[in-house]
């Protein structure tokens, strides 16, 4: 009981932050685990009038593009084994999803972790493993490389589309989207750590890194809307029970070791500069080569990309609801449990 | 493109619903079958009885609290009580795959004939079918139930809900689901999570002696978030649920935390939500209380009709409780 009214004085005291502006904020969240434990905890009613949240490009499945998924589904075709994270099944390529490919027979597996895959993967197997993720994610796929590599496995190679948060935060402030403050990603900092968001305050734009908890999600507001009353653009961070100063420093050796930056196509922002990571030269073997064709890319109907720049709230879209919905996704941020257009669905923002 | 079935067909949810309103009503055209519940009450000679169906695929067959005959008596046994019914009968059939372990499938029949015995239900026809190696993964069972009404004047009913009712949840919530995803999944919690699966009959026939109950429902597949949308489907009523209040055990969030899962819509096999009228709440929630400690008030039905299923939120937020769109997958991050 003492924990709720501490909350409760905490959310006055955003309200009452806020009120002092005398406006509605916007603020972002980068991050798809954010923005569902925003709607989930009902975050987007508690500060109705106070707080415009604006889903970002923080979620890997939703900036995957169907061409991908198109390669994957190739590769499945000419019996190879495809192993992927379990919420890429739904995004559709240009004709099917995964998981419709796999209700017809093609041959795709859902791995919890690319190291459990590796272990498993049969001698007799020829198999993909589906590597798409922000930073997050990536020391694993680096760490099943490295395993691939002590079992001298000729028969596991890696469809790489992972992205990095930077570049595409960048263009999305430089180009995109004004907004008085960033609720930052707490799992990438992990990695990258405080320092790995320093650009951000170039931008001079109030940041704050946060946990997932409804605690920790209340406290960054209170940081943020702080730092938006004092104009302090310093990031702070509001995760410090996991996030560093420096990251994760062995996780970052990983990806430096066995990776490179990429240009890389996000579904919904285009193709960003740098905004990728492949494997390095010296293990292009371990790398399946996909062909992409980016002019045919994205629904004409589907404003995914206003959307994700703030420009459009999900339920202005002409396609929401009416033929876009979780069972039939036809856009990056209906795709994903943590996209935008989900979770309005699903937790009813519209209301 | 050609229409197939895939998973989310059957997890109880949305499309589970979609096929049948759009394909299985349609044709067998029955308007019994058209006020469908997880079992049909009619009219019998003067008497009111009641049938129930179910089939089970569950895997692993043997897990932490049960196994696949227990939960095929259970599940069966438990969709005529909630419906106000006492089982008396019960048919067993198997599907085998080529291979299976006679050793197993002796456990699984000796299992059914205890949890039938304990229900009073005598198991009096069933069938055997054997398929090719790679045709089915294990075995199936299905089991069909037939029930007596315990009370015809006090038979629970979707008609019977209206505004200001007080809902009622039996347990905690999301073991069985817990259960399962934790045994398949090799995350170390397989001694930690118990399933719920077990018979509501006892506390089921003391709820419907003392309290006068509006409607029953136990929660099976798409757990509680899927079940309270069933009902507001079709009461046309809404409710409001209270986060704070509904009941998780801790090793279930923790399972949930890890994969990424909904405990809201994660299978039960032995508890049910219970609507009844403001007076009666608290004599429901003590006879349920010594059953299960859990057992609580979790909201209440709305005079609204908008045929939603609203959560309060720890901090005083809303938001919708919808009903499960696809299989709960582990996500990246």
């Amino acid at each position: 009981m003492q924990t709720l009214e501490k909350a409760n004085t905490i959310i006055n005291t955003i309200k009452n932050n806020i009120e002092k502006m005398g406006r509605q904020l916007r603020i972002i969240e980068v991050c798809g685990t954010h923005t569902v434990s925003i709607y989930r905890n009902g975050f987007h009613t508690l500060f109705k009038g106070y707080i415009d949240f604006i889903s970002g490009p923080g979620c890997p499945v939703c900036v995957t593009h169907e061409g991908y998924i198109d390669n994957l589904i190739e590769l499945a075709k000419m019996n190879y084994t495809i192993y992927t994270f379990g919420d890429l099944m739904k995004v559709p390529g240009k004709s099917m999803s995964l998981a419709e490919a796999k209700s017809n027979g093609a041959k795709i597996k859902i791995m919890y972790s690319p190291v459990d895959a590796v272990e498993n993967i049969a001698e007799d197997e020829e198999a993909i493993i589906a590597a798409v993720g922000f930073e997050t994610t990536v020391p694993a796929f680096a760490l099943s490389l490295e395993k691939v590599l002590e079992k001298d496995l000729k028969n596991v190679k890696f469809a790489c589309e992972l992205k990095t948060i930077d570049q595409p935060l960048k263009v999305l402030l430089k180009d995109h989207i004004k907004v008085d403050g960033l609720i930052l990603p707490g799992h990438v900092a992990t990695i990258l750590g405080v320092d790995g968001f320093k650009f951000v305050e170039e931008f001079e734009i109030p940041s704050v890194i946060s946990g997932f908890e409804k605690y920790d999600i209340l406290l960054s507001l209170l940081s943020l809307t702080q730092s938006i009353l004092d104009n302090d653009f310093t990031v702070k961070n509001e995760y410090k029970r996991v996030v560093k100063k420096e990251g994760n420093t062995v996780a970052k050796r990983y990806i430096e070791r066995f990776f490179e930056r990429t240009d890389a196509y996000f579904r919904g922002l285009g193709l960003i500069e740098g905004g990728g990571l492949r494997l390095k030269s010296e293990y292009s073997s371990f790398s399946v080569q996909l062909k992409y064709d980016y002019e045919s890319f994205s629904n004409s109907a589907c404003r995914c990309a206003d959307v994700l720049t703030g420009k459009l709230k999900p339920f202005e879209c002409p396609l929401f609801e009416k033929v876009c919905t979780p069972q039939t996704p036809k856009g990056a941020c209906m795709v994903s449990q943590e996209g935008s257009c989900n979770a309005y669905f699903r937790f009813g923002k519209w209301k | 493109m050609m229409r197939t079935i895939r998973k989310e067909h059957g997890n109880g949810g949305k499309q589970t619903y979609e096929l049948i309103d759009n394909l299985f009503k349609p044709i067998f055209g029955s308007e019994i079958l058209k006020s469908g519940d997880d079992s049909t009450v009619f009219s019998l000679n003067g008497m009111k009885v009641g049938i129930s169906t179910d089939s089970f695929v569950v895997k692993p067959y043997f897990f932490k609290g049960g196994d696949i005959g227990k939960l095929s008596v259970c599940g069966t046994v438990n969709d005529l009580a909630v419906a106000g019914l006492e089982p008396k009968y019960i048919t067993v059939s198997f599907i085998i795959e080529e291979g299976f372990s006679i050793d197993d499938l002796e456990k699984i029949t000796r299992s059914i004939k205890r949890y039938a015995d304990l229900a009073k239900v005598e198991v009096v026809a069933g069938d055997t079918k054997v398929v090719e190696k790679g045709a089915a993964d294990g075995i199936f069972i299905n089991t069909t139930g037939l029930g007596v009404a315990r009370d015809t004047q006090k038979m629970p009913s979707i008609s019977r809900i209206k505004g200001n009712q007080v809902v009622i949840v039996s347990g905690d919530i999301g073991r069985h689901g817990a259960c399962i995803y934790s045994h398949n999944e090799d995350l170390g919690f397989e001694d930690r999570i118990e399933s719920d699966c077990g018979l509501l009959l006892d506390v089921i026939s003391e709820l419907m002696q003392e309290v006068d109950v509006a409607y029953m429902k136990d929660l099976t597949r798409g757990g509680l978030a899927t079940a309270l949308n069933e009902i507001v489907q079709k009461s046309g009523f809404d409710i409001k649920v209270e986060e704070e209040k509904i009941p998780v055990a801790d090793e279930v969030k923790a399972l949930c935390d890890i994969l990424g899962l909904d405990s809201y819509y994660l299978a039960c096999e032995g508890r049910f939500v219970a609507i009844v009228n403001g007076d009666e709440k608290e004599k429901a929630i003590e006879i349920l209380k010594k059953y299960n400690r859990f057992a609580c008030e979790i909201g209440k039905v709305e005079e609204s009709r908008e045929k939603r299923v609203y959560l309060s939120t720890t901090f005083g937020g809303t938001r919708i409780l919808d009903m499960l769109y696809y299989e709960m997958l582990p996500r990246i991050c």
